[in-house]
């Protein structure tokens, strides 16, 4: 197996729409580095379209369909332009379209909070109970050992790292569960900037407090 | 040698070849007429405005839009609500109609990405979470494009091999491939609902997408 992917499971439910949209943004955003999983994103597509043409369908009343034949001279063709989505500044060239909406101008311009000297996090959005952000390891530095509460999904932006698991590098999809304790550490030559996908814990504990209880502890 | 009169002749061919080529690319359309005559339709829509062309997708079309929508739990859209949705997916289908790519998909699938994006933005719009990120900033079309580009008659087959062997498929592995899809629920709620431990769930869905010749090999289990 070359690189880090998906599960099926995971590529199955972001075909069906069922994956929650944060997450989704992860698959999206592996994509951008990926053929193979675009290759069989396509298909699953394709299996989807051909179970919905089974049916069963449902009759739409005439009301319905008049209402719609009615409205089309009103409705002009949706112009190419408006759906190119703003232009990035040079700076965010080189990131996945998925992510331009919360990175327009490169990372640099993204607000980063230092709460360790060598990790940095810039949160994007949050959406449905989960956290949309970016980890920042500074070249060569080990984040101390911890755990996470339910699913953590990453996405390789910039630069490589690895944990006992394996070596992830751009473009690599790492999902870990509950059950995995790592250590990440970026490589020497360069900062390793990640997409992260948290699910927002239960109690309303500080975001914070949640990456930095191991550390204290 | 080159004589002057194979020289002739070779020019002589050049139009039949042309004329062969063209006629190759020809029943390749027509091929691809036969089997997506929906895609046809909505060239006509795209170039022509066509309504009578729009009218024969919305026959086609929308009652299985309504359906798909209708196939969630009755709490999640009133009747009312899903013919609502329904006009939505149509009129984006007159309104975007110049942006479908034969080469790329079907008439079928591109309509049928249409509706799960707005079922997806519509089933959770009145959650209480916050909705700040709209389907399609999720499910993003973006191709490759130094990826090898892809013949419409390629995508016919592979899509006609697909469709056969769904056809065939046992019917414990279409079931968990349509909840699914068509429910919009997740693995782990298909293994709750039928009782089932998520393995076999997915195991199942593996056994599918395998006999459908969907290549998983480069993804985890």
């Amino acid at each position: 197996m070359k690189g880090w992917h998906p599960t099926q499971e995971l590529l199955v439910e972001y075909a069906a729409g069922t994956l929650p949209k944060a997450q989704g943004i992860c698959i999206a955003v592996h994509m951008h580095y990926c053929t193979d999983c675009q290759v069989t994103l396509e298909k699953l597509k394709v299996v989807g379209a051909q179970i919905w043409e089974e049916g069963p369908p449902v009759k739409v009343t005439d009301n319905c369909k008049s209402a719609v034949m009615s409205v089309l001279d009103s409705i002009e063709q949706e112009s190419k332009e408006n759906l190119v989505t703003a232009v990035p500044s040079e700076a965010s060239e080189t990131i996945p379209k998925p992510l331009w909406k919360w990175i327009p101008s490169g990372f640099d311009a993204l607000n980063w909070h230092l709460y360790l000297p060598i990790l940095s996090v810039a949160h994007l959005t949050e959406n449905e109970g989960y956290q949309l952000a970016l980890h920042k390891i500074k070249a060569g530095g080990k984040v101390v050992s911890h755990t996470h509460r339910g699913d953590e999904i990453t996405v390789v932006l910039k630069g490589c790292f690895s944990d006992q698991y394996g070596h992830y590098k751009e473009g690599d999809f790492v999902h870990r569960d509950g059950s995995h304790s790592h250590a990440p550490m970026a490589s020497q030559d360069g900062d390793c900037i990640c997409l992260t996908v948290l699910k927002e814990p239960v109690k309303l504990t500080s975001w914070w407090g949640r990456v930095l209880n191991p550390l204290l502890n | 040698m080159e004589t002057g009169a194979t020289r002739a002749m070779m020019n002589a061919c050049k139009p039949l070849e042309l004329k062969a080529k063209r006629m190759t690319e020809k029943t390749h359309e027509a091929d691809g007429t036969r089997q997506d005559p929906w895609g046809v339709l909505l060239d006509r829509v795209a170039q022509k405005r066509d309504k009578q062309a729009f009218e024969q997708l919305f026959d086609h079309f929308a009652p299985l839009v309504k359906g798909f929508l209708l196939s969630l739990p009755a709490t999640v859209f009133t009747a009312s609500m899903a013919e609502e949705l329904t006009q939505e997916v149509m009129l984006n289908v007159w309104r975007k109609a110049h942006l479908y790519d034969a080469s790329k998909a079907s008439a079928a699938t591109w309509v049928f990405t249409i509706a799960r994006n707005l079922r997806v933005d519509n089933i959770r719009k009145n959650s209480k979470h916050q909705n700040d990120v709209s389907a399609e900033d999720v499910w993003i079309e973006e191709v490759d494009p130094s990826a090898e580009p892809v013949t419409s008659l390629q995508r016919l087959t592979t899509e006609r091999a697909i469709r056969e062997s769904l056809s065939v498929l046992p019917i414990e592995q279409k079931q968990v491939l349509s909840k699914v899809f068509m429910e919009d629920k997740s693995h782990q709620a298909v293994a709750d609902e039928l009782g089932l431990p998520l393995g076999t769930v997915k195991s199942r869905v593996r056994l599918a997408l395998q006999k459908l010749r969907i290549n998983l090999s480069h993804l985890e289990l």
